[in-house]
């Protein structure tokens, strides 16, 4: 009898012992499209430093590259948010506190503490890191068209060690995406 | 045909200890060489502001460093997201690796049973 009681057990524990799932598939447009969102960035904002000071390398000269390279990540946030399901990011309770103190008033409400990690959850997170590219992406816009100046007249500009800078630091937020969905594909 | 304990929970171990290092190397690789380039784009941009104060044609304007400081903390935040879903992957290897070693223990208790 008490084997009996064992077997039964056992049979339903196994059975509960399907695949578990806590962060969502690999999702090959996602990986794509951010490899090619940084490639196009990348040559962008290198042509805009080294032409700094010249008619071609003013805001208004390049205004289409940046609507194009935001309407590529309005599509892959898009993706990803319909598949998070309604779901907000939950990240450690730890790491949690430590962005909100870094952001301090800037610190997003789409991020929440939680243990409960599902794909959906994941999709969430996939998509906030698609929104912090394409904060990024309008910071550098912002750069360009408002803050950096070249030249006697004060032209708009990108300045090459301001394009540096930028291209490094936005390089780094797409790299978190990518690193992401390679891990997904590998595991 | 008997079922050890000592024999499941080295089976259990060694698959979660496998799993779990493999996927906790990706983390370990990631993390500290984002947080080093972190540190150096931070010193880029204090030292581009100091050289523009020195030679406007020189650097960037504080008003740029502004914005490319505010660019660096939303970098920080897609890191640590990024080292937070690393983790999720590393513990659902580990839990994946626990569940094949348990089918596999409870496969043999079930046919020695039967």
């Amino acid at each position: 009898m008490k084997r009996l009681i064992l077997v039964i057990g056992a049979c339903a524990l196994v059975s509960a012992c399907g695949t578990i799932r806590l962060v969502s598939d690999y999702d090959e447009v996602i990986d794509k499209g951010v490899a090619e969102f940084t490639e196009k960035l990348g040559a962008h904002v290198k042509n805009m430093g080294e032409l700094a000071g010249k008619p071609d390398g003013t805001y208004d000269a390049t205004l289409k590259t940046y609507n194009e390279l935001d309407s590529k990540l309005d599509t892959l946030i898009a993706r990803a948010s319909n598949s998070a399901d309604g779901q907000e990011c939950k990240l450690q309770a730890d790491v949690l506190v430590k962005i909100k103190e870094l952001l301090q008033s800037q610190s997003p409400p789409q991020l929440q503490q939680g243990t409960d990690a599902t794909p959906a959850t994941a999709n969430a997170c996939s998509s906030r890191l698609l929104v912090l590219v394409k904060q990024q992406l309008g910071d550098i816009r912002e750069i360009h068209k408002t803050a950096d100046k070249c030249g006697s007249l004060g032209i708009s500009c990108l300045r090459p060690d301001t394009a540096e800078t930028a291209l490094a630091i936005a390089t780094q937020s797409a790299n978190a995406v990518a690193i992401v969905e390679k891990a997904k594909k590998t595991r | 045909m008997s079922v050890s304990a000592e024999e499941i929970f080295t089976k259990i171990s060694d698959a979660a200890e496998g799993a779990f290092k493999d996927g906790w190397s990706a983390v370990k690789d990631y993390a500290p060489a984002e947080f080093k380039k972190m540190a150096l784009q931070l010193e880029s941009i204090a030292k581009n502001v100091a050289a523009y104060e020195l030679d406007n044609s020189q650097g960037y304007s504080p008003a740029t460093g502004k914005i490319l400081f505010r660019m660096q903390r939303r970098a920080t935040e897609a890191v640590l997201v990024a080292v937070t879903q690393l983790t999720l992957i590393a513990v659902e290897k580990a839990l994946n690796a626990i569940s094949k070693a348990l089918k596999e223990a409870f496969g043999t208790a079930l046919a020695a049973a039967l």
